[in-house]
């Protein structure tokens, strides 16, 4: 007895166990079905990522002219504002007609100024032509008579020279004659040699006074064409002189460039002395700005800028930077108002100075749109299909590094369990809601985890929130 | 003075005999940092030796809490090991006990061959049976379900060698009283049979039980499924991260044959008695 | 005892039937193919045998087995022995006896942690040789590994032999010790000419179911070294679950076959000694 007591005792023990391990099973599957997470999944679809970028926007004109006047005209009036609609003809302000009035004797008075200097500057010049004229014929006479004073100077002193020289030629012979004499009574005696002696000796002396009177003849000529020389040069110099012309002065030129210049204003001042003062619109359009007041003197720039309506309209809108790569110029855009839709292609996209935004234009078609209306602009951008793309909600990030969780049956103790398993990967487009990878070492049925009910990492057990449909 | 040696040296026996469940005991109400501090040389996370205390310093129930409550997995192969025991234990009861008394109480041709056999088949390790096992087991395409565990336990034939002992203990007489009396033999085998050889039959459960409670190398080789494997296979992979938990596993996986054991001892005793010596 | 054999086979029957389909046929089976080439078709004769027998695996598992059952049974049969007989004479000695028996009821799982802790290289037991100065080892990486195995070898198996001679010990009558101590004989001479006489046939079943035993130890073996622990404990019962996992029908076939008629040998000695009881 006392050993079935024992042994009771002990087998109590082993019933409170299983009790006890039966409700802390319970428990613990109970815990187990709150803590394990609860996911969504769905396979890898094959599947183009589209961008949409859509933009606010406003129909505005395509072009702006800017009106111009006559600077430096006192404005008595500005007759419109900005923003207000201008049709063609329409007076934008008017000038003060006075001061019109004054501007306008202003140019033609200098106008006339430069006409009287220009009349003035011809009236010297000729006659500096004139006195010119006479003082080269002075020159020229001068030439004349030097030369032919000096031609004559010359033909003297040569005859001067052939005279000398016939001289010389008498006094040779002379000299030879009387050393003949002598040598014809070599053998008479002295005495009768000696006055012959004497008389070679004086027709010696003779030839020498009669030879230095030649060269003297000769220096002489030559100084004399060498003074004549001189002389011609200097008379030359003196006709050329008054020969060249006189310096060129553009002065009268300049002045009828002027005076072409004050004819033109003339012709617009009159012109607006005609209109009384009024500037009117070329075109209908709209008044952008105004640039001159009431008193003030008109610019010699715009003094409005106005939209042409001949141009037509144009959507301006504003994109972010990052969704500018997914457009290009030339792309064709969807453009939307109240009751209105169009396609149009985007002309231009450029960034905002403070490089914040990418301002982006379209043309509008004519008719479609009213001047500053709202526009929404939208562009849905297609990639190529890509193979492998999963809700951006399955993407995850760890420092950088992309990965998502596959939902995979494993053996486990429990039996068979969905374990979350990771698997790195490389996003190769995305766009607000689809993400396109790179489907290597992703399987193509393979269910990946797009959405827990709480944080799911790599080996945890999950499960599989059931579907309705499928 | 002898008695008092021979106590203490048996006494130091059996302290090694019950050194693992202190070892689990203290283990399982420890902290994680205390058993790192423990035993982190063996784990490497530590230098210098494992140490132990017999007593946690800081008690606490937070492993075994954790266990208990976010550890299905346990609960799961505990429940399979009570049911591969229990569906064996059944059989063992319901195919064994009979063939016992058919055994010890009849004579009839083949019973000596029939015996021999089941004496070798009980002696035969795993080992040898393993591959004959698997092969019908794979014929009837049981590979892989509790079926290839529990249907083969049934037929081990060592709670029949068990039972057998102690109905050869039956005195023929009794019987013969009860067949005068007009019991069929049926009547005798419930009526006689079975309560008296009650401690028989218990000896072989319980021994069964501690048997088929420890058993590792069947559900190792034929359950690939990890949802059917017994707590035995809870293999005590310890690391440092579960060292606390393992502890905890470990301790209440033993508890249920601690139980069985100390509610049985008596008839463990016999049972194990009854192989060395006829009752 | 020889009513109705038609009642006993009954009784038999079913059990039996479990018995062939689960183990007798698959066996037979086991036995065919251990004579068949490993596809399965072609007859071979003892080719298999011969490869399980030259098999270096094999031959290394079968002379580690049969030194650990030599070192482990003496061992084991001693220490048991002695523990009964001093147990035997207490008096309040379930306590005790629980001790030794609850290593039978630990799951090897859980105690395979201990082993662990005890016989890493920075464990339990070198921790406890250092305060003595002593030097460790690696205990389940050198041949130590061995040691390591005989120990929980004979823990697990210390209650149960001791269980067995002590119901040994009970068979000898309390009049042949009295009658002895008229005569003046001491304790340790009634240990050596009355007890150990009187125990031989208990001894010999005691053996042989030490040794059939003894092939469980494999789980402690497999749970603490896994399927190629250290050389030195590379037993048998891991060959067979290599080649097992290998699928490796023939030899496994053969092997088994060859173990099985090993131990067929012992089991008819150990009838033999029942019988004889």
């Amino acid at each position: 007895m006392q050993n079935m007591k024992h042994a009771t005792f002990w087998l109590k023990g082993l019933g409170v166990l299983l009790a006890a391990m039966f409700l802390f099973t319970v428990i613990s599957r109970a815990t187990d079905s709150i803590t394990v997470a609860k996911v969504s999944v769905s396979t890898p679809a094959s599947r183009k990522i589209q961008h949409a970028i859509s933009a606010e926007g406003r129909a505005e004109k395509n072009r702006e002219i800017s009106v111009l006047t006559q600077p430096d005209i006192l404005v008595r009036s500005v007759l419109v504002n900005a923003g207000q609609r201008v049709e063609k003809g329409d007076v934008l302000a008017i000038l003060d007609l006075a001061h019109l009035e004054e501007q306008f004797e202003d140019v033609v008075g200098e106008k006339r100024a430069l006409e009287l200097q220009n009349q003035a500057l011809e009236q010297n010049r000729r006659q500096e032509q004139q006195s010119k004229r006479k003082a080269a014929a002075r020159a020229k006479s001068d030439y004349h008579q030097i030369i032919q004073k000096n031609n004559q100077a010359i033909r003297k002193a040569r005859t001067a020279v052939n005279k000398a020289q016939r001289a010389c030629q008498k006094g040779k012979d002379a000299l030879r004659n009387a050393r003949t004499a002598l040598k014809k009574v070599q053998t008479e005696t002295e005495k009768k040699k000696a006055p012959l002696r004497q008389k070679v000796e004086k027709e010696k002396e003779t030839l020498t006074s009669l030879e230095a009177a030649l060269s003297e003849q000769r220096n002489i000529l030559a100084e004399l064409q060498k003074t004549a020389d001189a002389e011609k040069q200097t008379a030359k110099r003196a006709i050329e002189d008054a020969m060249a012309t006189p310096a060129t002065d553009h002065t009268d030129d300049i002045n009828d460039i002027s005076i072409q210049k004050l004819n033109h204003k003339i012709r617009k001042l009159s012109a607006l002395k005609k209109g009384k003062g009024m500037i009117t619109a070329s075109e209908g359009g709209v008044i952008t700005a105004v640039l001159t007041g009431v008193g003030q003197k008109t610019l010699d720039t715009a003094i409005f800028t106005m939209t042409d309506d001949r141009a037509g309209l144009k959507f301006i809108g504003q994109i972010a930077p990052k969704d500018a790569k997914y457009m290009s110029v030339g792309d064709t855009v969807t453009l939307e108002s109240a009751g209105n839709q169009v396609e149009a292609p985007i002309a231009s996209m450029e960034l905002d100075e403070n490089k914040e935004f990418m301002n982006v234009t379209a043309l509008l078609p004519a008719d479609t749109f009213s001047l500053g209306e709202t526009i929404s602009m939208a562009l849905v951008q297609e990639s190529e299909n890509y193979p492998c793309t999963l809700p951006l909600t399955a993407i995850y990030n760890d420092n950088g590094k992309k990965y998502i969780l596959a939902a995979e049956t494993e053996d486990t103790v429990l039996g068979k369990q969905q374990v979350a398993r990771k698997i790195e990967v490389k996003v190769l487009e995305q766009n607000d809601s689809y993400a396109a990878l790179e489907s290597d070492g992703i399987k193509e049925n393979s269910k990946i985890i797009t959405d827990a009910e709480s944080f799911v990492k790599a080996g945890d057990r999950i499960r599989l929130i059931e579907k309705e449909s499928e | 003075m002898k008695r008092a040696i021979s106590i203490i040296i048996l006494a130091l026996f059996a302290l090694l005999g019950i050194s693992p469940i202190i070892f689990l005991a203290a283990g399982a109400f420890m902290g994680n940092q205390e058993i790192m501090d423990a035993i982190g040389p063996v784990l490497q996370t530590h230098h210098g030796n494992a140490s132990w205390k017999l007593l946690p310093k800081f008690p606490t129930m937070k492993n075994l809490v954790q266990l208990l409550l976010d550890t299905p997995e346990f609960f799961q192969m505990f429940w399979n090991s009570v049911k591969i025991t229990g569906g064996i234990l059944a059989g063992q009861f319901l195919f064994g006990t009979p063939a016992a008394w058919g055994l010890a109480r009849y004579s009839f041709r083949g019973k000596k061959v029939i015996y021999l056999i089941y004496i070798t088949m009980m002696m035969m390790p795993f080992q040898v049976t393993m591959l004959s096992e698997y092969l019908v087991l794979d014929q009837m395409h049981l590979l892989d379900t509790s079926a290839s565990i529990i249907l083969p336990g049934i037929f081990s034939t060592f709670s029949v060698f068990i039972i057998y002992r102690f109905f050869c203990g039956i005195p023929e007489e009794i019987l013969e009283a009860a067949r005068i009396d007009g019991a069929g033999e049926l009547q005798i085998f419930f009526r006689i049979g079975i309560p008296l050889g009650a401690a028989g039959i218990i000896s072989a459960l319980v021994l069964s039980f501690l048997e088929c409670w420890n058993m590792i190398e069947q559900p190792m080789t034929f359950l690939a499924t990890k949802s059917l494997w017994p707590l035995s296979l809870f293999l005590p992979k310890v690391d440092s991260s579960n060292a606390g938990v393992s502890l905890c596993a470990s301790l209440i996986a033993l508890l249920p044959a601690v139980l069985v054991f100390l509610a049985g001892q008596d008839y463990f005793e016999q049972g194990i008695a009854s192989s060395a010596v006829k009752e | 005892m020889a009513k109705g054999k038609k009642m006993g086979w009954v009784f038999v029957l079913p059990s039996f039937c479990g018995v062939l389909v689960f183990y007798l046929i698959p066996f037979g089976d086991v036995v065919r193919r251990s004579f068949l080439n490993a596809v399965g078709n072609g007859f071979a004769g003892l080719e298999n045998y011969r490869q399980v027998l030259g098999n270096q695996a094999f031959r290394l598992a079968a002379g580690n087995t049969a030194r650990f059952v030599l070192v482990c049974l003496p061992l084991l049969l001693t220490l048991s022995l002695g523990v009964a007989v001093l147990l035997q004479n207490l008096a309040r000695k379930s306590l005790l006896k629980s001790a030794y028996l609850v290593p039978l009821a630990i799951p090897a799982a859980s105690v395979v942690l201990l082993w662990n802790v005890v016989f890493d290289n920075a464990g339990l037991l070198n921790g406890l040789l250092s305060l003595f100065h002593l030097e460790g080892k690696n205990w389940m990486e050198t041949d130590a590994a061995f040691g390591v195995l005989v120990f929980s070898y004979i823990w697990k198996n210390l209650g149960y032999d001791m269980i067995l001679w002590l119901a040994g010990l009970q068979g000898i009558s309390k009049s042949i010790y009295e009658a002895a101590r008229v005569d003046g004989a001491g304790t340790w001479k009634c240990f050596l000419y009355i007890t150990l006489p009187n125990l031989r046939t208990v001894a010999f079943t005691i053996v042989i179911l030490s040794f059939l035993n003894s092939f469980k130890v494999f789980r402690e073996a497999y749970l603490v070294a896994g399927s190629y622990p250290q050389e030195r404990i590379y037993l048998l019962q891991h060959v067979f679950n290599n080649w097992f996992s290998e699928l490796s029908v023939d030899k496994m076939a053969a092997g088994s076959v060859l173990l099985c008629m090993v131990l067929l040998l012992f089991v008819l000695m150990l009838q033999r000694s029942w019988d004889q009881e």
